[in-house]
């Protein structure tokens, strides 16, 4: 988001935007110290949640001004940050500072909920993180749009995973499909989420990203793949 | 768009063995108790606690620092590496960059988005780079920006960490800006005019010319220009702005500005470059 600021205001033309997480002895012995950390798979909202997985991951975007006559891509519809106080290592269950920050980003990006054609959540697989997660989520959404979660496949990168999740969100967009978590949150359990299951086709529309991390930096991004006329920062 | 500075907070303590306990000086600064926090973030309490006059809820927190969290990290790395344990929750929960904009938004009541910047050199210059950045496009009216600089062990085991010769000063420091964007009634410190990097020395001279004859005062060497601080004030033709730091600490910039912006008057261009030969600038007016 800053550096897209600083392209917006005209400081740079471009930016290049680098994520990496790479395995260290601290995260992982300090996450097991947390008890965060699950023996089996990371199933996000799912009955069976029990902690999330570590990953690595390297991640590299060009953002930059969009020019008339650019096709393809992906464009910054709209943003939002926040700081939850409720706990440095917990959103607030009750969903009320995670649905602040999405109704942040709809705001910013002139939106209403029900125009999100899908939803990439944080989903930690953490016992309280996905409570406060569904409950911001059914409190700004009447009906969720399809869900996805992409830490079952890729672990969770940290202070990366915000690039990470989302050079492999519009990746795949790109190529047509939405990410399936096949076998997690295949039904609503007691936090009224579903996963989707398969790579559902999709070609264009405006998804909503979200990150809530550690010292309660609270995240959402809108963005989308249809230019449009007004002056837009591209993604990619 | 020059940005108003309506308060500043300052703490700066030369450490000459065992740094000091700030248990105390985070509730005078503060107005409560902080438990269970390290020195990074009892640093970064007391700097933000005493330049958080009126600061309203949404404020957005920039927090700067050379090292980032120095003291925890090298308790966690102590009881990785060498006890062979695991960290405690607590201890490996305060390494995370953004712990300590986390206390100060819980202590202050600020609800806006916090960003932790980690620069070796140039800390004081990328965190304030941002805030003006997100200022000017209107995504931010209020800012507190802070840096902080903290000493881990004693002064001698952190003299020899961060690589000073032997029987150099160290000191702790932890200096904060108050940033209104429209200040409306409130009286005005100073204000933030321009702050700019350049990829070398030539670029960085062009630039600073004109801004020296377009009313600049003084000129304040940075810590990192080493023997160049000569060559550039006679180019600059500024008198140089005097702020003698109690020791040191990796982001003296700030200190340099929160100086000026105390007791200083008309402009101040201050000057630093990286071991690259990459130069940053920041102009202050009061």
């Amino acid at each position: 988001m800053a550096a897209i600021r600083q392209v917006e205001c005209g400081l740079l033309e471009h930016a290049l935007v680098l994520g990496a997480e790479l395995y260290n002895d601290v995260s992982a012995l300090g996450f097991h110290g947390l008890g965060l950390l699950t023996e089996s798979v990371m199933a996000p909202f799912d009955a069976n949640r029990d902690g999330l997985v570590l990953g690595e991951g390297v991640s590299a975007l060009v953002i930059g001004r969009a020019t008339a006559s650019q096709t393809g891509g992906f464009y910054l519809r709209g943003s939002a940050s926040t700081s939850d106080t409720h706990s440095i290592t917990a959103s607030n269950p009750d969903g009320s500072t995670i649905a602040d920050v999405m109704r942040a980003a709809l705001d910013n990006a002139g939106m209403t909920a029900a125009q999100v054609d899908a939803v990439k959540v944080h989903g930690t697989a953490s016992l309280s993180n996905d409570e406060a997660e569904s409950a911001g989520m059914q409190q700004v959404f009447d009906r969720l749009p399809p869900v996805c979660a992409l830490k079952p496949h890729i672990g969770h990168t940290l202070g990366a995973c915000g690039l990470n999740e989302l050079v492999l969100f519009c990746a795949a967009v790109e190529a047509g499909f939405l990410v399936a978590t096949p076998g997690i949150s295949a039904r609503a359990g007691d936090l009224g989420v579903t996963l989707n299951q398969e790579p559902a086709p999709v070609s264009t529309g405006t998804f909503m990203l979200n990150y809530f991390g550690f010292g309660g930096n609270n995240a959402s991004l809108l963005v989308g793949n249809e230019p449009r006329r007004d002056p837009t920062v591209a993604v990619m | 768009m020059a940005v108003p500075v309506v308060a500043t907070g300052t703490y700066c303590e030369a450490v000459t063995d065992t740094p000091p306990p700030l248990k105390e000086l985070v509730r005078e600064s503060t107005g409560t108790s902080v438990r269970r926090v390290g020195r990074f973030i009892q640093l970064a309490l007391i700097g933000a606690g005493r330049a958080a006059g009126d600061v309203p809820a949404n404020t957005a927190i920039y927090l700067g620092s050379g090292r980032g969290d120095l003291d925890a990290m090298a308790e966690a790395l102590e009881t990785i590496c060498v006890e062979k344990q695991a960290p405690r929750p607590l201890l490996f929960i305060n390494t995370v960059s953004n712990a300590a904009c986390f206390y100060v938004a819980r202590t202050l009541e600020l609800q806006a988005a916090s960003h932790f910047v980690s620069s070796r050199h140039f800390a004081l210059e990328s965190a304030l780079q941002s805030a003006l950045v997100d200022m000017r496009c209107g995504a931010v009216d209020s800012a507190l920006l802070g840096i902080v600089d903290v000493v881990a062990g004693t002064a001698a085991e952190h003299a020899q960490r961060v690589g000073l010769a032997a029987g150099q000063a160290v000191a702790e420091a932890s200096h904060w800006l108050q940033l209104q964007r429209d200040p409306g009634a409130r009286p005005v410190l100073g204000t933030v005019d321009a702050v700019e990097f350049f990829g070398d020395r030539a670029q960085a001279q062009e630039r600073l010319e004109k801004l020296a004859r377009n009313g600049g005062t003084f000129f304040a060497p940075g810590q990192y220009l080493g023997s160049e601080a000569a060559d550039w004030s006679r180019r600059l033709a500024l008198d140089i702005w005097r702020s003698e730091p109690a020791g040191h600490f990796d982001s003296r910039a700030a200190g340099v500005l929160c100086d000026f912006l105390e007791r200083g008057s008309g402009c101040l261009l201050h000057l630093n470059r990286d071991p690259r030969g990459r130069y940053a600038a920041v102009v202050v007016s009061r």
